[in-house]
């Protein structure tokens, strides 16, 4: 990006600029979400001094994305990119990234469609670090899209099997890429965990819905879990893949639970709910952590626990949905196991 | 060797001033009496080479020798021959003996040189053939088994002179490349002067200039502490500032004396912007000004002026920081962007 187009028109834009990137930098380094909103506050600060400083506004959108407020960022982002910025690829990628962030059916796949659209942009212009990490990110929306069936019931199955082995196979070629050593040190570790997260979810949806996947069945899930390790011990604050161990424990406990093996309830529910703590205590501004919390202390049959955690989902910004929290919020005991069951169904 | 017959004439030149004084009667009827019975110089010579003779001066009477043998009586002639032949058969006889003592020392250079004499006196075959092995044995002995080897590494005094030529070139190309790079540095570079009105203040300034650039590169520029693919690599080409990596020293070049590199430099090209400025403190805070000027060749002119207030306290440095963003800021957009690249 040539710096000279974008020079902010005041120092008080510029300051704002400097130091909201540079919280961000810390941010992605530590998942430490203090920072994340102090980098809000600087480019803000940048923004309202400058409003045509395009550099301030794209980082602003991605510090929204980070805190789930995907729609602010989105909003931004497309403003950003009717400008015609020089940085239109980077632009394109956190789009699409920000839309796949809202968990949502038409969302995800307009997230896939700008993520094609970036990644050809990559290819044009020969960037390996954004071919790679867009390549990773789309094995990622692939797995997210076949995992869940956001009100399209019809089609679900159709997905599974379409985009749950595309995932695998595309991260897998992403780690597997002769460029990926070749690249800056903090550039490929990004790219490394995003392939590694993308893939620990395909497996684990692979793992879920095992009906389809009948020859996986066995391994899913352990290769799961092993994908996610492998990506925490290149970023072992990662929150994003926290959540996810976090929600792979809960369905393994869950399906514990539906088979009848009592201790292993216990085992994995522990194992969710410390992951989940985890994650909230390097980033505890996501409803999401605090969701998969309470269900964990709702196996585990900690009331309070499960009271504490979805007020607290409750209060933080995020896609899971105020129906679910408020059910768990509502809770009178942990007897009826179908109010996490049903969220954690298993084939 | 003089020749014979230059030594002769020499001799004969010493004779006749000498021993004609010794011969010569006291009147001249003695002399008329003489006369008749003088000998022949040829005669005189001869005698004389045989008194050499006596003494051991073998040189002295050979050339005498030769005088005699040249222009005399037949008789004369053959006894001076005979002579002669009988000398030069000592002396290689003398040359031979002495070569093989040097010989035998292993003192090769002296015995060589002795077999050299000897051959050239050599009256026979014999002799001339013996004095000439003597030369090969000596020449034989006194050859290394390390000369061949050597004879093939005589290039190298030539290829070492010729290397440290090279070298030198190479130094000094160095030299003047790294003159020009610190030419250019300046050229490019942004001198802060000290502030003036407040000392304290203004050196807490012209210290925060370099690093509100470094944090400012540090986030957003090519030196990022995480580079993450989305990141954008924001380059602010803030002019850099003066490096003064020169040496302070004084340098002489032949007779002329210069202070030190880096006045010599600051003669030839001066530094692209210099901010000089001013402070004002009041109870309140201090009103900071600053004069930007640019260079050009022999022309500056007033690029930018910055002005803040920087209230007591400052917190965290906050107000000095936006000044020198301003700074900053008001003079790249005065620029160029040929001249920041």
């Amino acid at each position: 990006m040539n710096s000279l187009d974008y020079v902010p028109k005041n120092p008080r834009a510029f300051q704002g600029y400097v130091e909201g990137v540079r919280k961000l930098n810390d941010y992605l380094e530590s998942n430490v979400g203090v920072q994340l909103a102090e980098a809000d506050r600087y480019l803000s600060q940048a923004i309202d001094s400058d409003p045509d400083f395009l550099p301030a506004q794209y980082y602003k959108s991605i510090v929204l994305t980070h805190e789930r407020k995907s729609d602010d960022a989105i909003q931004l982002l497309e403003e950003l990119l009717n400008k015609k910025p020089t940085f239109q690829t980077e632009v394109l990628y956190n789009l699409a990234f920000a839309y796949a962030k809202k968990y949502q059916y038409e969302p995800l796949t307009k997230a896939i469609e700008l993520a094609a659209k970036a990644l050809d942009e990559a290819k044009a212009d020969e960037r390996t670090e954004l071919i790679l990490l867009l390549s990773a990110i789309r094995a990622w929306m692939f797995a997210v899209f076949a995992g869940r069936p956001y009100g399209h019931p019809e089609n679900f199955d159709q997905r599974k099997r379409e985009y749950l082995p595309r995932a695998v196979e595309i991260a897998d070629s992403v780690l597997k890429d002769r460029r990926l050593p070749e690249l800056p040190a903090d550039t490929r570790a990004a790219i490394t965990v995003e392939a590694h997260n993308a893939a620990g979810i395909a497996f684990m949806r692979i793992g879920q819905f095992s009906s389809v996947f009948r020859n996986e069945k066995n391994s899913a899930w352990q290769l799961a879990l092993q994908h996610y390790l492998a990506a925490l011990s290149v970023h072992p604050h990662d929150v994003r893949v926290l959540d996810n161990i976090s929600s792979l424990r809960l369905l393994q406990a869950s399906k514990a639970a539906r088979e009848g093996h009592t201790e292993n309830i216990q085992k994995f529910a522990s194992q969710a709910r410390d992951r989940a703590l985890e994650a909230i205590s390097f980033n505890p501004g996501d409803q999401f952590r605090h969701y998969r919390r309470a269900q964990a202390e709702y196996l585990l049959g900690n009331l309070n626990g499960v009271h504490e955690a979805a007020q607290k989902a409750l209060d933080q910004p995020g896609e899971v949905g105020e129906q679910k929290i408020r059910s768990l919020l509502n809770a009178q005991s942990t007897k009826d196991l179908a109010v996490v069951l049903d969220q954690n169904l298993t084939d | 060797m003089r020749p014979p017959l230059q030594i002769a004439s020499g001799l004969l030149a010493a004779v006749s001033l000498s021993v004609p004084l010794l011969l010569l009667p006291s009147n001249s009827k003695q002399l008329a009496s003489h006369a008749a019975a003088e000998p022949s110089k040829s005669e005189i010579h001869f005698r004389i080479g045989e008194v050499y003779e006596k003494n051991g001066q073998l040189d002295k009477a050979e050339a005498e020798y030769v005088i005699a043998a040249t222009d005399g009586t037949v008789q004369i002639q053959s006894q001076a021959l005979a002579n002669l032949q009988r000398l030069l058969q000592f002396t290689t006889n003398r040359n031979l003996q002495i070569a093989q003592t040097y010989e035998s020392q292993e003192q090769w250079s002296q015995a060589e040189a002795y077999f050299v004499k000897a051959a050239e006196s050599a009256q026979n075959q014999v002799d001339r053939q013996a004095a000439l092995e003597g030369i090969e044995r000596i020449r034989k002995k006194s050859i290394s088994p390390l000369d061949p080897l050597l004879e093939h590494t005589e290039w190298m005094p030539k290829a070492g002179i010729f290397l440290l030529r090279l070298f030198a070139s190479v130094v000094l190309l160095l030299a003047i490349l790294r003159f020009y790079i610190a030419l250019q540095a300046i050229s490019r570079s942004t001198k802060i002067w000290p502030f003036e009105g407040d000392e304290q203040l203004s050196k807490v300034i012209q210290s925060a200039f370099p690093s509100v650039r470094a944090k400012a590169y540090s986030a957003v520029g090519l030196f990022t502490a995480i580079k993450l693919p989305q990141t954008l690599t924001t380059v602010y080409p803030f002019v850099p500032l003066h490096l003064g990596e020169l040496p302070e020293e004084a340098i002489e070049m032949g007779e002329l004396k210069i202070p030190s590199l880096a006045s010599l430099l600051q003669l030839l090209v001066r530094p692209r912007l210099e901010v000089e400025g001013g402070i004002s403190t009041s109870d309140s805070g201090s009103f900071v000004y600053a004069h930007v000027w640019r260079n050009h060749w022999f022309r500056t002119r007033l690029q930018t002026v910055a002005t803040t207030t920087i209230p007591k306290p400052d917190p965290n440095g906050a107000a000095l920081e936006l000044f020198i963003y301003d700074v900053f800021l008001k003079t790249l957009w005065k620029m160029g962007r040929h001249e920041l690249s």
